[in-house]
């Protein structure tokens, strides 16, 4: 077998993707099923409408009282630097220690971070899922 | 180059007869002519296999390490690129010939972890389509008549895997009440996967498994089953010692020379069912495409 081969095959043999999996699963990563996802999306998607709606009714409460005050996120807060989408939070609480799917520390709260929050339990005590819709 | 038809045998429950079912279904269309392929995803513990002797094989390689590839490595991002070094002996490797007639992909062990592995690729669309690439790309061309994909008892991204490749699915069901609600959440199962990626799945056979006719329930639940389900519940299969016997052999009741008489009834009921299964898989598309799922 060619070096290359064999490469393939160490990098798709049970035991080097098992302990991949090992990893992954410190990190309580999960699989979802195709109801799980849409389910999850929509709790995302309702979570970030409600956090707009909110954002708004507060930003024209707030600019009537102190209309220069430039207020920092709690993103900007934590990673000393702008958020990279309008949106950075999933809506659905205050907890900022978003992380990517693959467990690193990640930019804003997608889909999937959010999906890994709630499967590792590390959202915060306030958040209740809405699987319905609605804040 | 025509389409097999692909089917799998599916319910989230554990001890229904899902891979006996798929065993003889698969000798059952082989006996009337067909070119079938069985292909195991039901679990490390390879049960397909061993229904028709295989397994000691499978274990052999193992223990050699001479696994590499198997059907979890189809699942991978790198296979192309195995297929490409290894040329067409990457998928006939996969494949063993059993002496009843079809061929099969055995279950391996590292399917173990594919269900997470799965889970670790982000879009829908990707996640659930690889067996259905695999198939169509290695697979298909090939030949074969049908394509008979036995599926772990569990709803989860393998079990996705095979319902998105095969747009049909068979559902063993002993009679009993658990058996009732879990076919009703299958239903809506398909339902949702049809409302929400466009993948229709069919359900093309319930099939009452291990059905005891001289108790009352038994009875009851098949016309229970009629009721809910006309169009689809296939001839009951009887309970049989003799099946369970000619596993522990190796082989299906088929190839028992002289059957007991539930064992030669149960045969005949495989035989009918397989037939109706063709009839029935034949009038649908196997595949519509994962250009019609949505990522969103």
């Amino acid at each position: 077998m060619t070096d290359d081969l064999e490469e393939l095959k160490k990098k798709t043999s049970r035991d080097d993707r098992l302990s991949e999996t090992e990893e992954d699963d410190e990190e309580d990563e999960v699989a979802y099923t195709p109801v799980e996802d849409v389910v999850l999306r929509e709790n995302a998607e309702q979570g970030v409408k409600t956090l707009r709606e909110q954002t708004e009714r507060s930003g024209r409460v707030e600019g009537d009282d102190e209309p220069d005050e430039v207020q920092l996120s709690q993103y900007e807060e934590l990673f000393e630097e702008e958020s990279p989408v309008d949106d950075p939070y999933c809506g659905n609480c205050d907890h900022v220690t978003f992380r990517k799917h693959n467990g690193e520390p990640g930019p804003h709260c997608s889909f999937f971070d959010l999906k890994t929050l709630l499967e590792s339990g590390m959202v915060c005590g306030d958040y209740e899922p809405q699987t319905h819709g609605g804040a | 180059m025509r389409r097999p038809s692909r089917v799998a045998t599916f319910i989230d429950k554990g001890g229904t007869g899902k891979t006996t079912v798929a065993a003889h279904l698969g000798v059952a269309l082989s006996e009337a002519g067909d070119d079938v392929l069985l292909v195991d995803l039901a679990g490390k513990q390879g049960d397909l296999s061993k229904h028709f002797g295989l397994w000691d094989e499978v274990e052999e390689s193992i223990a050699e390490d001479d696994d590499w590839p198997n059907i979890s490595t189809v699942f991978q991002d790198e296979w192309d690129i195995i297929v490409e070094k290894l040329g067409d002996a990457a998928v006939q490797d996969l494949i063993l010939e059993t002496d009843e007639g079809p061929d099969v992909i055995p279950a391996h062990p590292g399917l173990d972890s594919l269900d997470a592995e799965l889970g670790n690729i982000d879009k829908p669309s990707e996640r659930y389509s690889r067996l259905d690439d695999f198939l169509t790309e290695y697979v298909d061309p090939l030949g074969y008549d049908v394509i008979l994909v036995d599926l772990p008892g569990i709803t989860n991204n393998v079990t996705y895997n095979g319902l998105w490749a095969t747009r049909n699915v068979v559902v063993p069901v002993e009679a009993g009440v658990f058996e009732a609600s879990q076919l009703a959440a299958l239903e809506e199962d398909l339902d949702k996967m049809d409302e929400n990626f466009g993948v229709d799945v069919g359900l093309s056979m319930v099939v009452p498994n291990k059905v005891d006719r001289r108790t009352k329930l038994a009875d009851e639940y098949l016309a229970e089953f009629r009721e809910a389900y006309p169009e689809v519940v296939a001839r009951p299969v009887p309970v049989s010692q003799e099946i369970r016997n000619a596993a522990n052999e190796g082989r299906t009741v088929f190839d028992v020379e002289e059957p007991s008489r539930t064992g030669e009834r149960a045969r005949k009921r495989f035989a009918d069912n397989a037939d109706e299964l063709r009839s029935r898989i034949a009038d649908k598309p196997t595949r519509t495409g994962v250009e019609a799922v949505s990522d969103d």
